[in-house]
């Protein structure tokens, strides 16, 4: 299944801006969107108001964490089957296993030189393709 | 009737006898005999009656059909008194008619037959003496003639023979009396005839004794049943016959065998001649009277008697057994001399000449009562004064004097027995010796001591410094219960202690133990260090308690004056302490969050400066510059913030430890550091690495911290070689890095990089510590720091040896499992 449509949830708006310039780098043509709150995000996708095919999940976020979002989307019936990539500061290793046990497609911790990034989304799309 | 007339018709022979009975036949009126009178009796009747008149033999004539009865004087004494006579002329029917149907067939046989009938010693009894009496006769009835030849009456020829039967059958009687009583005598009885000793008289009882009945040996020859003993009897026996002396044997043993038993015993006998009535000896009469038993029993007594002596002699303790008023020593055994200090010779000497030193000792007056008034006497621990060796010397003795009775209940001697009790006694002085010492002791001792007797803790001994200490007069005090006169000193567990060491004998010591006593007027807590001992007898039985005490009141409050100091100190201290602990969590707390939110926005501003660089078109020289320099200043502040990250964390809750093979770990390590290494041309050698519990992660971090400065501090133009290895740690180093476990590994990691000064061995630990140029080399100062944190948080240590220029080792010191 060929990735067109990513949701990138995250309250950061540099990691936002960092983001979309990365996938821009890597597939111009996949719409991207892009929410700060995990709730509203959780209600676009319950309402189907968007229908990504892949997550990008922040887990330090106000209101609703990363944590508490994937738990929830993975317990919905409709929504448990979009695969979610967890793209935090992080880099715990008991973080790491516990939200793989949660459901999280991958793990990757935000890098500090860009090309590593756009090297790790271009990985991520060849695994889901 | 005339006389003339009469003498005429009895003829002669009657008429000149001058008897009484031929009186009475003359006076008899026989005109109403059926004889008729005497002129017309036939001539042969007269004959007869004469011939028996004048007869001194006893006769009786019965004649005619009527036996008309006749008798003479000799036949009167016969007939006794008030009785028969006079029966003459009277029919002999009616004379005997008691023992007519025995005579009368008799008398008619007789005159029938013409044969005469002889009885000896027949039993006639008749009426005679007023009675009927047992009359004996010896009688003949014979036919008498009549003129005609034929037979006209019965001549009876008698004697009586009642005294000479009555002798007879006595004699007869007591013969058998006699027999009768050989037969029951219990003494054997054997009459020996003869040379050949014929068995002519025996009974039971000498049968018995050579097992034999008497039937069996009555008319045999003795020694033909005998024979195993004619030896030794037989010549006896043979003199006894031959010389008329009798022989005694007292106590004499035989053994006599018959069939296949054998009897032994001992005999007492007589051996008498057996003398016929004209006193010619045919035989032997012996006497034997089995005394077996009587033997045996003297010998038994004899056996007991020495049996006696011997225990007297044996026995352990003195015996003496003194006879007479005048105490003669009848018996003293070895021991008793012993006492004296005497020999055997003392037997039959009197007790007053062997010990004259007793003579004013009361002793001879304790015997002498003893022996007068029969009463034993018994003393204890009497001290007696005895000369041995010829010297005086003081003794002790429990002894007894027991009187000793003879059969009759008199007293014949006294039996001395006695123990020599001198030692015991003189041990009990020196008990009795150091008890006052030990007393003496205890007043005088420099720490408070007291006695308490009996189950009552009766005070019984108390020094000044125990009196003090109880704060009371002792005057109130002494010989009183415990209790009873320190009443204050009640219900503090004093009983339960007292009472223990009184009951199980265990010695009990306290320390510092608060009694509060009412000393003088005053209540006070007073701190004893005490000892209660049980204090026992020389048998080592519990009379009380011995007690010492130790007032420590002073020490103790001045002791709990510092320990009150410093349990406030310590309060304080553990104050500090929390509030440091919490500071420490809130900076480590701090520490993390400022690392990590101080991450983001240099992550940031490197990423930014990245895209930055990338969106601007080709840089002038200068602009490059300061976009390297951007970069490079933000990814050493990334460094240093992820390293004081790490370094926090290490502080904070660690994960479980688990087995981790360290070579696992370099091997990743060396992954990990692949590319450096062939860039800077290096070696990594490690092998036979321990497993170890530890935290992965951290051990990754140690060993990664260690390689990556190995790799980094190198010396250039040398290729760099690092190498690992394991040992178990030697007790002196572990003692001087101040580690206490049983095993450790020891963990080298050395390089031939730049080394460090011996002085900066233990710097280079400090965080933040930088021993080198940043310019030369790469390096946050956090590495080595948070190496150690790890060896101590595992329980274990790192330190570094090096010489300047010389490469670097680090020990690291890890439990081993």
């Amino acid at each position: 299944m060929s990735i067109r449509k990513i949701l990138h949830i995250d309250d950061d708006e540099d990691d936002q801006e960092i983001f979309s310039s990365a996938l821009a780098k890597v597939d111009e043509t996949i719409a991207l969107t892009v929410m700060a709150n995990a709730g509203n995000a959780l209600q676009e996708l319950s309402s189907n108001k968007i229908e990504p095919d892949l997550i990008f999940l922040d887990l330090n976020m106000p209101g609703m964490n990363g944590q508490e979002f994937l738990q929830k989307i993975k317990r919905k019936e409709n929504l448990q089957h979009i695969p979610v990539i967890v793209l935090s500061t992080s880099s715990h290793a008991a973080t790491i296993s516990l939200m793989k046990e949660m459901g999280a497609k991958d793990f990757f911790t935000k890098p500090e030189v860009f090309d590593d990034l756009v090297i790790m989304l271009k990985k991520a799309l060849n695994d889901q393709n | 009737m005339e006389l003339n007339r009469d003498i005429n018709v009895f003829g002669s022979a009657v008429m000149q006898h001058d008897g009484e009975m031929a009186e009475l036949i003359r006076q008899y009126d026989w005109s109403k005999s059926p004889l008729g009178t005497p002129d017309t009796w036939p001539i042969s009747l007269k004959t007869t009656l004469g011939l028996i008149l004048h007869s001194a033999f006893p006769h009786f004539l019965f004649w005619g059909e009527e036996l008309i009865c006749f008798y003479n004087d000799a036949f009167l004494p016969s007939l006794g008194t008030n009785g028969k006579h006079p029966s003459i002329g009277k029919k002999g029917k009616e004379v005997w008619p008691e023992i007519w149907d025995f005579i009368g067939p008799l008398i008619h046989q007789v005159m029938k037959s013409g044969k005469p009938v002889q009885f000896n010693d027949q039993l006639v009894p008749f009426y005679r003496n007023g009675k009927i009496e047992d009359i004996y006769w010896t009688f003949c009835y014979s036919p008498a003639y009549g003129d005609d030849g034929n037979i006209s009456g019965c001549f009876v020829t008698c004697t009586e023979t009642t005294t000479k039967v009555q002798t007879i059958k006595k004699l007869t009687e007591s013969e058998k009396r006699f027999q009768s009583l050989i037969r029951e005598a219990t003494v054997g009885i054997v009459v020996l005839t003869g040379e050949e000793m014929k068995v002519e008289i025996v009974n039971d009882a000498y049968g018995r004794l050579i097992g034999k009945t008497a039937e069996e040996l009555l008319g045999r020859e003795l020694f033909d049943v005998i024979p195993e003993v004619a030896y030794e009897f037989k010549p006896m026996l043979n003199n006894v016959r031959l010389t008329g002396e009798p022989v005694y044997l007292y106590h004499h043993p035989y053994t006599i065998k018959p069939g296949d038993k054998t009897i032994e015993g001992y005999l007492n006998v007589v051996y008498q001649p057996y003398r016929e009535e004209d006193g010619s000896i045919t035989g032997v009469m012996a006497l034997c009277h089995d005394v077996t038993v009587q033997v045996a029993s003297v010998k038994k007594a004899a056996d007991t008697e020495q049996l006696l002596r011997s225990v007297v002699e044996s026995a352990p303790f003195p015996i003496g057994v003194y006879t007479g008023k005048e105490m003669r020593i009848l018996l003293a055994n070895r021991s008793i001399m012993d006492v004296w200090g005497k020999g055997y010779d003392v037997i039959g000497k009197l007790y007053s000449d062997i010990l004259p030193e007793l003579s004013n000792q009361q002793i001879f007056q304790q015997l002498d009562g003893v022996y007068t008034q029969g009463i034993p006497f018994h003393a204890r621990n009497q001290r007696v004064d005895l000369i041995v060796d010829e010297k005086l010397k003081i003794y002790y003795f429990n002894y007894s004097f027991t009187p000793l009775f003879d059969t009759d209940g008199n007293v014949f001697g006294v039996m001395n027995t006695a123990a020599d009790v001198t030692d015991l006694n003189l041990a009990k002085q020196q008990v009795e010796q150091s008890e006052k010492n030990f007393r003496n002791m205890i007043l005088q001792a420099p720490v408070a001591m007291c006695i308490l007797l009996g189950p009552d803790h009766v005070i019984e001994v108390a020094n000044q410094l125990i009196i003090e200490l109880w704060g009371k007069p002792a005057e109130d005090i002494m010989h009183k219960p415990v209790f009873d006169a320190l009443p204050d000193a009640r219900e503090q567990g004093l009983e339960a202690l007292l009472e223990k060491v009184y009951n199980e004998g265990e010695s009990i010591h306290a320390d510092e133990m608060p009694v509060s006593l009412l000393r003088f007027g005053k209540l006070e807590t007073v701190y004893l260090n005490f000892v209660y001992d049980p204090y026992r007898d020389a048998e080592g039985n519990i009379l009380g308690i011995l007690a010492i005490a130790h007032d420590v009141t002073p020490q103790v409050m001045a002791r709990h004056q510092i320990e009150d100091v410093v349990a406030d100190r310590t309060k304080e201290l553990a104050a500090a302490n929390s509030s440091l602990e919490k500071s420490n969590e809130e900076l480590a707390q701090f520490a993390y969050i400022a690392s990590h939110d101080l991450q983001e926005p240099v992550r940031k501003v490197s990423v930014f400066t990245q895209m930055l660089e990338s969106n601007l078109p080709a840089l002038d020289e200068r602009s490059q510059h300061y976009v390297d320099r951007i970069k490079l200043a933000s990814s050493r502040m990334l460094a240093l913030i992820r390293d004081v990250l790490s370094y926090s964390q290490l502080s904070g809750k660690a994960d479980e430890p688990v087995n981790v093979d360290l070579n696992l770990v370099i091997r990743d390590i060396e992954n990990d550091f692949e590319l450096l290494m062939q860039q800077k041309h290096a070696k990594l050698e490690y092998h036979g690495l321990p497993t170890l519990s530890a935290i992965p992660l951290h051990m990754s971090q140690l060993f990664g911290n260690l390689i990556s400065n190995a790799l980094k501090f190198t010396r250039k133009q040398v290729e760099p070689i690092i190498i690992i290895s394991s040992e178990l740690a030697d007790r002196n180093l572990l003692a001087s890095r101040e580690l206490s476990g049983e095993s450790y590994h020891h963990i080298t990691v050395n390089d031939n990089g730049i080394g460090f000064s011996e002085e900066d061995a233990e710097k280079i630990f400090n965080i933040f510590q930088r021993l080198n140029g940043k310019r030369d080399f790469e390096g946050t100062g956090i590495g080595l720091a948070m190496c150690r944190k790890i060896a101590q948080n595992h329980k274990g240590d790192i330190f570094a040896t090096s010489k300047e220029g010389e490469g670097a080792t680090f020990h690291i010191l890890l439990p081993a499992q």
